[in-house]
């Protein structure tokens, strides 16, 4: 048997390795929990803001007049491309609601906007299910589980909160976790259609938890 | 044998790390407790960290000797290009696992394994400007359609790869079988018989001789035409953005470049496979008998990971989403 525990073996460990999982897709995201005027979570802002070279490929061919600058329909019409075409991938968004991943609808908002050679994609993700984060724990994670893109928060202001946000509410950003090992490959493991319930726990991207302190709730 | 066995697992353990495959999955662990930083991880972290700023930092090279034009901003973006191919093919892809399937199958000479390397990431780059050069910047597609041709391109290297694994398996089977039956007969084989039959020779003279003649070049060479048929789809992104910017040239030498960091690193790799396969061929040297089956055994295992790589690749879902490319 040991031929075929070598046999084995390799082909266990070589056949991982063989998908392409590097990023040669760079994003910088930004954030916005918005609150209603109770003071519960809706939606989910996202900014995203690509590589120069993303940018370039993306916007390549869109300028449909020919008159060497994006105007706003033709970003536009990127913008409605993305928000129509992200749906299979989750918008690449993970939201766990009580611990539990949590369905959104479509986004709205949907824009792009180009500006010094980046393009930037910006939507906005409702809950399908409104949440009360005093009472229901919120966390979320933007990835890709191949990995063909990096997705990272901005350095400054990767996560603000807008409407009307209990004081007692706050948020803490875990970065890009580094202690767990194939972590830049783990999200390989995701199923993109049909995720585990623990896949905030298990990846290794950025995840930004909302707390709200209890019994201070105004 | 069971030494031999335990000792190529563990090296090629090693390969597989150093092929950036990741560990086995790991059950999350119970409660909160802070996991400790792995080394591998910790690295691996690093590598994507350093390879992220590079990438970005390629852009404004790209812009400075545009904006420039002196011998200062093209000396750095090639630079920056060459760790960039350093570093990204540090991860998996850019045919590491195939070349280094092929060399423990296949290879001896850990020179050959070292010139498969330069070839092959050469053969990528030249595709990736050939790509770009043809159909953006001669026949006016736009990125998103060389894109489309670059899959294409894809399918029909993991076809290849896929080939060659299967051509292997059923040579080294023939091997085997044709090498029991010359046993039988007391070596009364062909010589005429041109199909690999180097194998038998071990029996005379105990040595590992892979005479280097046209067969097993030609298999390199296939190896190396079904890797680099590929084009690495980050020198195609930065081939088309230089050519957007009006520098296109820069972008081929970037390119060049770039291909010379990933033959580096993907050399290492066939020296370590390489290595891996003789070590565990003059362990298993030492006992007789054995030697013939661990040849055919690393034949086959080469073979066959050719081939199920090959396919599972072909009947992966297409690996890029880019958002909105479709």
């Amino acid at each position: 048997m040991p031929r075929f525990a070598l046999l084995s073996a390799l082909a266990l460990l070589l056949l991982p390795s063989a998908a392409e999982a590097h990023p040669h897709v760079w994003i910088d995201m930004r954030s916005s929990v918005n609150f209603t005027d109770k003071g519960v979570v809706d939606s989910i802002g996202v900014s995203w803001t690509f590589d120069e070279f993303y940018s370039q490929f993306a916007t390549d061919g869109i300028d449909k007049n020919n008159n060497k600058k994006f105007d706003a329909n033709e970003l536009q019409d990127l913008a409605n491309t993305y928000a129509k075409n992200l749906k299979d991938y989750r918008y690449f968004m993970y939201i766990e609601t009580g611990g539990k991943l949590a369905d959104t609808g479509a986004p709205t908002n949907a824009k792009a906007v180009f500006d010094k050679g980046q393009l930037t994609f910006v939507f906005r993700l409702p809950l399908a299910k409104p949440v009360n984060p005093a009472t229901t724990k919120i966390r979320y994670s933007s990835f890709d589980p191949t990995y063909y893109i990096d997705i990272a928060p901005t350095e400054s202001n990767g996560v603000v909160f807008t409407g009307a946000a209990p004081k007692s509410c706050s948020f803490a950003l875990r970065k890009v976790d580094s202690t767990r090992a194939g972590a830049l490959n783990l999200a390989q493991s995701v199923k993109m259609t049909a995720p585990t319930t623990d896949v905030l726990n298990s990846t290794s991207a950025a995840v930004v938890d909302i707390t709200c302190a209890v019994g201070k709730m105004p | 044998m069971t030494r031999t066995s335990a000792l190529a697992v563990l090296v090629v353990l090693l390969l597989a790390s150093a092929a950036g495959a990741q560990p086995l999955p790991m059950p999350p662990s119970p409660g909160d407790a802070p996991l400790e930083p792995s080394w591998w991880g910790s690295l691996l972290a690093y590598v994507q960290h350093v390879q992220g700023d590079l990438y970005r930092g390629l852009a404004k090279a790209v812009h400075a000797v545009k904006d420039e034009g002196s011998f200062r901003a093209a000396f750095w973006l090639l630079g920056l290009s060459f760790f960039y191919g350093v570093v990204h093919a540090a991860g998996p892809g850019h045919g590491k696992a195939v070349i280094a399937a092929y060399l423990v199958g296949n290879e001896r000479a850990v020179r050959r394994g070292i010139i498969l390397s330069f070839l092959s990431a050469a053969t990528q780059g030249v595709t990736a400007i050939s790509a770009v050069g043809i159909l953006a910047a001669l026949l006016g597609f736009i990125s998103r359609e060389v894109a489309d041709v670059a899959t294409v391109l894809e399918m029909a290297s993991y076809a290849m790869i896929a080939g060659i694994g299967g051509y292997l398996v059923v040579q080294t089977v023939r091997s085997i079988i044709a090498g029991r039956d010359t046993h039988a007969h007391h070596h009364a084989h062909d010589r005429t018989h041109d199909h690999d039959d180097h194998h038998h020779e071990h029996e005379h003279d105990r040595t590992l001789v892979a005479p280097e003649d046209d067969t097993s070049w030609r298999k390199g060479f296939a190896v190396v035409a079904a890797v680099g048929m590929r084009p690495c789809m980050g020198a195609v992104l930065v081939l088309l953005f230089a050519l957007a910017q009006g520098v296109f040239f820069f972008g081929v030498l970037a390119t060049a470049a770039m291909s010379l960091g990933t033959a580096i690193t993907v050399a290492v790799l066939a020296v370590l496979a390489s290595g891996a396969r003789n070590i565990a061929l003059r362990l298993a040297g030492t006992m007789d008998g054995w030697l013939l089956w661990t040849y055919w055994g690393l034949s086959l295992t080469g073979g066959l990971i050719l081939l199920i790589m090959g396919l599972a690749l072909l009947a992966a879902p297409p690996i890029a989403p880019l958002p909105g490319a479709g």
